[in-house]
């Protein structure tokens, strides 16, 4: 198990662009096919928007035409437009939003799969680099944000404003001194929600800093209990739980406040604009300016019109968190791995050959890991790769599969430089089992058959060629239970499955970088018994901290300071009595085996 | 007992002792909202006066300044309605942020008092979601459940009476719809909140792939298994994307509805009352009037959706929260538990100690024994998998010790308070996680050091002092996901450095060198051991150094103690003989 350093999360800051082309041309970029349907968006967003400023017309209408007159028949029509109106708003309304959502969950879809491919073609490099939490974040939550711009985003934006734009020019249109009588309000309107939006913004973020240190705290107490309750944390962690809970509250009330404050002024602004309507309009009306309809229909413009007002920099929120998450999205995308597939890959016919040539390595330019390696391992051969830890043995098995390009020299596969097989290939033909096995929640088979289609007979042949004992009788041992990361199963166990799962695969060359830690006696002799048999019968390339399982080898390399400085069969190198010498002295001596 | 009685159990035996608590805001809350809606009324009929007023069309010479009246009124009526507004929903949100954080607390302190044995019975990831989840719907319940349902009621009955005061036919006519409405709005707000769900389980789903995938990555590329696993991916991409398009569909319906909710009010308005008013049934002021009403209703109708949905959840997670609260750890203070003074040197007696697995399978500890002498430093050695880690565990009573098999100066550990016993014992866990924000919070947690130069010296005596330095902040440089990431050498050293701090009584210390190179391990083992001469020390190791320091030392083997005794001894025994020599050709290859 991993442990990740700390249990507090920061969230991002906020300073970004409101909009920016760059990334809204990328994104664009992922709606080939439905642009179509983009454009019928944005074409029903001014019509959206539109017809619903013809509610309060046709009121007008009936009061003046059909109600003060006593007109029954105009009444009937009316009310029928209006019936009529309010259908095609709602179809409309349903219309684009479904619209919307749809365009956006399918930009996410393809989205998504973009970048997962991405992630799957990235290299060592990166995932050395960045921690996958975040790379998960990147996968979900960004890409969430993305999705929003579509679903309540640009479009419902516009559609908005072209509502904001006609119900202004309505007004003014049928009365221009009422009409600016009451847009005196709106500068009083914007400046105040502004001002609550900002200290709600804040407010907002507050709360999601203490959120995120709520969970985080919350859920490494869970998780580590043991040590919490072993180092008598808990006062401690209940005092600062304590503090980040109150945090939260108090930014919570914060943001209470603010938004009872914003959401009554903006209502108190409505009914005081109505007031002064009937003060103005009532003294038009005796002056005969103005109709009775037209003062009905300015009531309800007034209430239509200040709602998007209050929430528009609500929206302005909402796009800002889009592009700072299309720009952490896009910049992964970007993302070039340094090992990539050649060109014009070349297949030579699998021997199970592999050679390094003068190979030259460092993980940072002026660290040498590797200098000058050289060694060939012919076809059905044992070499083994022996020597302290932390010499370069493990990095010599990564370049052997290519997990990083040498620095100079060269890798080569049955006579082939590596950097001219497809990345696949080279790791099909060198399977290894490595130090660190991971093994997927699920069974036994989902962990031997991985993506692939293997049939439970050959599964269960393998399992007992390496001898991994079954709890439970077959085949249902390959249905057995494997929880994450292998949580359920020993060190021993893991290691069983990691190298059946590479013997299934028949590789030519197969690699063991041994793990030297938690292995018992039992699984040693497992390991050793596999080896033995596989010896003669495909390449093997072992690296051993445990020597009695390599003295068959037929070349054995010792490794130091990133160079070969023995080598030979076991008898020519305990002649040399060198430092395998030694090595092979200090294994006699573990009678019991221990490992450190 | 029907689902609804054991509701109703539940909310009386759950929630009222909050409603009780919280009494006078919830009071003052609804005295406001009463307020909020006394005038939210006033508004409209108001506009109603103005309206026949002016459409009266006599030649009132007062006819202005009566106008002037009815425009102040409305302005006084507008703010009146906003501060009473503010006011309640202050004090009603504020009382259910009040519950939310009280049941949080409550909650946490016994996630830390519940212990490893319970944990090992119970999935964590349903405890978290309890303290998450759950109480976010306690607080909705608290909060906003009890405003909606107090301004519905109150809305509706001012709303009704003034309308029903102006025409009872009318009222009648607009208020038809309703019925059928709340019957749409009920289903469709627990619609919502499904689909909602089942987006948000797949969505996890997702996650959870794709969580497995970046962590078993160097597998996935090891193997060449990219294809397959982006087809797999897709399949749950895909499936992700079905959740998200059936939730599309009911959220595309809310705003619509909304819209239907105050459209559909203000056409019968138009249509009947337009009706009325030819008829003089009404007159034009109530026609006006009444579009405000109704407007006045739209939102607590649509509310009303949602309200009963926030009063199940939060009535069921009250019960959740409420079950883990009751959850009762195992290894806890009996009620003879005894706050003993204990102070310097310790005796540390395990007699016949043995210990089960949990599942009740091989034996982790079995018929373990031995006497640690106040002061005595004792090793503990053996391979992986041996028990070191267990027996020291054992002695903090991580796991269920049985009574009569560990002993303090003379004391069973089961007769003595937890937290008398975890102060009293100093623990450096083998794989050692920093709990806090900064390096100063992980290094101070649990001490009483506050000081700066105290903590730099706890630094500097653990070789960690250099590192801190270096860091764009020291002290207070932030650790995690934004912060720097810290290797384990460098965490263990940390860890060193917060022990050194304090001064227990005995000190457990597992295999606390284990990530370092030699020469680190050589200048913290110096402290670490001057830090152990005060205390009697128990110190796990896989690295056989200096073993002559040890006053005796326990090799274990497969839960059982071997062997024992002082270095010298024990070379005799071979298992030990070899560990020891291995270590010495380690260094020596190591070094040369």
């Amino acid at each position: 198990m991993t442990r990740y350093g700390t249990f507090w999360v920061d969230t991002a800051s906020e300073d970004q662009k409101l909009f920016d082309l760059e990334l809204a041309k990328r994104i664009f970029g992922y709606t080939t096919g439905l642009r179509h349907w983009l454009l019928v968006a944005a074409i029903s967003a001014p019509l959206v928007g539109g017809i619903q400023l013809a509610r309060p017309w046709l009121l007008k209408q009936a009061v003046d035409n059909a109600i003060l007159p006593g007109n029954v028949e105009q009444l009937i029509l009316y009310a029928g437009l209006f019936l009529a109106v309010l259908a095609a708003e709602l179809g409309g309304m349903f219309g684009q939003l479904m619209l919307l959502q749809w365009i956006g969950q399918r930009v996410l879809l393809r989205l998504r799969t973009a970048l997962f491919r991405k992630v799957l073609s990235l290299d060592q490099r990166y995932f050395s680099r960045v921690p996958s939490g975040v790379t998960l974040t990147r996968l979900t939550n960004d890409l969430e944000a993305i999705q929003e711009l579509f679903a309540a985003g640009i479009v419902t934006l516009v559609t908005d404003v072209v509502k904001l734009v006609g119900i202004m020019g309505v007004m003014l249109w049928l009365n221009a001194r009422l009409a600016l009588i009451t847009f005196c309000v709106l500068p009083l309107l914007y400046v105040v929600s502004e001002f609550f939006r900002r200290k709600l913004r804040r407010a907002y973020r507050n709360v999601r800093q203490a959120v995120a240190g709520l969970n985080a705290q919350l859920s490494t107490t869970v998780e580590d209990i043991e040590d919490v309750q072993g180092q008598h944390l808990e006062p401690d962690l209940a005092r600062r739980f304590a503090d980040v809970n109150d945090r939260h509250r108090r930014a919570n009330l914060d943001s209470i406040l603010n938004d009872a404050v914003l959401y009554a002024s903006v209502e108190m602004l409505s009914s005081i604009v109505i007031g002064a309507l009937i003060w103005f309009g009532g003294r038009e009306y005796l002056e005969g300016r103005v109709t009775l309809g037209v003062l009905v229909a300015f009531v309800e413009y007034v209430q239509m019109f200040f709602v998007p007002i209050r929430d528009l920099s609500a929206k302005y929120a909402v796009l800002q968190s889009a592009f700072a998450s299309a720009e952490k999205v896009f910049g992964l995308i970007d993302t070039q791995p340094a090992v990539t597939d050649p060109e014009n890959p070349k297949s030579p016919r699998p021997e199970g050959r592999a050679a390094m040539a003068d190979v030259h390595f460092g993980y940072k330019p002026d660290v040498p890991v590797l200098r000058g390696i050289d060694f060939e391992a012919p076809p059905r051969g044992f070499i083994a790769i022996v020597g302290p830890t932390g010499h370069g043995k493990s990095t010599i098995v990564r370049l052997l599969r290519r997990e990083y390009d040498v620095d100079s020299g060269a890798v080569l596969l049955d006579g082939v430089d590596i950097r001219q097989l497809e990345l696949d290939d080279v790791r099909r033909r060198t399977l290894a089992v490595s130090q660190r096995t991971f093994l997927f929640g699920g069974n036994v088979r989902d962990n031997l058959a991985l993506a692939d289609d293997f049939d439970d007979d050959a599964m269960c042949e393998v399992l007992d060629t390496v001898g991994f004992r079954p709890r439970t009788p077959r085949p249902a041992v390959l249905d057995a239970v494997v929880s994450e990361g292998g949580r359920n199963l020993s060190m021993g166990e893991r290691q069983l499955l990691a190298l059946a799962r590479v013997l299934l695969r028949d590789p030519e060359i197969m690699i063991l970088d041994e793990a030297t830690a938690h292995i018992d006696s039992e699984t040693e002799g497992s390991l050793y018994r596999v080896l033995r048999q596989q010896h003669g019968a495909r390449t093997m390339i072992a690296i051993a901290h445990r020597l009695s399982t390599i003295r068959e080898a037929d070349e054995i390399l010792l490794v130091r300071h990133g160079r070969i400085e023995e080598r030979g069969t076991h008898e020519q190198l305990i002649a040399q009595s060198g430092v395998y010498a030694n090595l092979i002295r200090l294994h006699d001596l573990e009678a019991a085996g221990e490992g450190e | 007992m029907t689902d609804s009685s054991n509701r109703f159990e539940t909310a009386r035996r759950l929630a009222w002792p909050y409603f009780r608590r919280y009494r006078g805001a919830y009071a003052l809350g609804l005295l406001f909202l009463i307020g909020t809606n006394a005038a939210q009324v006033a508004v409209p009929w108001l506009l109603k006066q103005g309206v026949d007023l002016i459409s009266a069309l006599d030649q009132d010479p007062d006819v202005v300044a009566r106008l002037g009246y009815v425009a102040l009124w409305i302005a006084l009526a507008a703010v009146a309605q906003a501060i009473t507004r503010v006011a309640s929903r202050w004090h009603i949100f504020r009382t259910g942020r009040d519950v939310e954080y009280e049941v949080r607390q409550r909650a946490y302190d016994h996630v830390l008092a519940l212990d490893p044995a319970w944990y090992a019975r119970h999935s964590r990831g349903d405890v978290i979601s309890r303290v998450t989840n759950d109480i976010g719907n306690i607080r909705l319940l608290f909060g906003f459940g009890v405003l909606q349902l107090a301004n519905t009621i109150a809305a509706y009955a001012a709303a009704l009476t003034m309308m029903l005061s102006m025409s009872w036919k009318l009222t009648a006519l607009a208020l038809a719809p309703f019925p059928l409405l709340f019957w749409v709005l009920r289903n469709f707000g627990g619609r919502l909140h499904a689909r909602f769900m089942g987006a948000q389980q797949s969505l996890g789903e997702l996650s959870g792939f794709l969580q497995q995938a970046l962590q078993g990555m160097d597998v996935v590329r090891g193997f060449g298994q990219q294809q397959g696993f982006l087809e797999r991916f897709e399949r749950v991409n895909e499936h992700n994307y079905q959740a998200n398009m059936r939730l599309a569909w009911t959220r595309s319906l809310m705003a619509p509805l909304m819209i239907f909710v105050s459209g559909f009010g203000i056409f019968v308005v138009l249509a009947a009352g337009g009706w009325f008013v030819i008829h003089k049934e009404i007159t034009i002021g109530e026609f006006v009037a009444f579009q405000g009403y109704l407007g006045m209703l739209v939102w607590p109708t649509l509310a009303l959706g949602w309200l009963f949905n926030v009063l199940e959840r939060g009535l069921a997670s009250l019960g959740r929260v409420d079950e883990l609260l009751s959850a009762e750890p195992v290894i806890r203070d009996r009620a003879t538990a005894r706050e003993i003074d204990l102070k310097g040197r310790l005796r540390v007696q395990i007699d016949g100690l043995t210990l089960q697995a949990e599942d009740g399978g091989t034996f982790e500890l079995s018929h373990v024994a031995f006497e640690a002498a106040p002061g005595e430093r004792v090793a503990v050695v053996g391979r992986t998998g041996s028990g070191k880690t267990v027996l020291l565990q054992t002695l903090l009573r991580l796991f269920d010790t049985p009574p009569g098999a560990v002993f303090l100066d003379d004391v069973d550990i089961c007769d003595l308070k937890l937290e008398t016993l975890r102060t009293r014992i100093g623990y450096l866990p083998q794989e050692p996680f920093l709990f806090g924000r900064t390096i100063r919070d992980a290094v101070t947690i649990g001490t009483n050091a506050y000081d700066d130069a105290q903590i730099e010296d706890a630094l500097r005596r653990a070789d960690i002092i250099d590192d801190v330095r270096a860091l764009p902040e020291g002290l207070d440089t932030r650790l995690g996901e934004r912060g720097v990431t810290l290797s384990g050498g460098q965490r263990q050293r940390l860890m060193i450095a917060r022990l050194l701090m304090t001064s227990p009584a005995v000190a457990l210390l597992d295999s606390p060198l284990a990530s370092m190179d030699f020469a680190t391990a050589d200048r913290v083992r110096g402290e670490l051991q001057a830090f152990a001469c005060d205390r009697t020390v128990l110190w796990a190791t896989h690295r056989l150094e200096t073993m002559e320091w040890f006053d005796r030392i326990l090799l274990l083997e497969e839960g059982r103690l071997i062997a024992m005794g002082p270095h010298e001894a024990l070379m005799d025994q071979p298992l030990y003989r070899s560990l020891y020599e291995r270590q010495q050709l380690m260094r020596a290859l190591e070094q040369t």
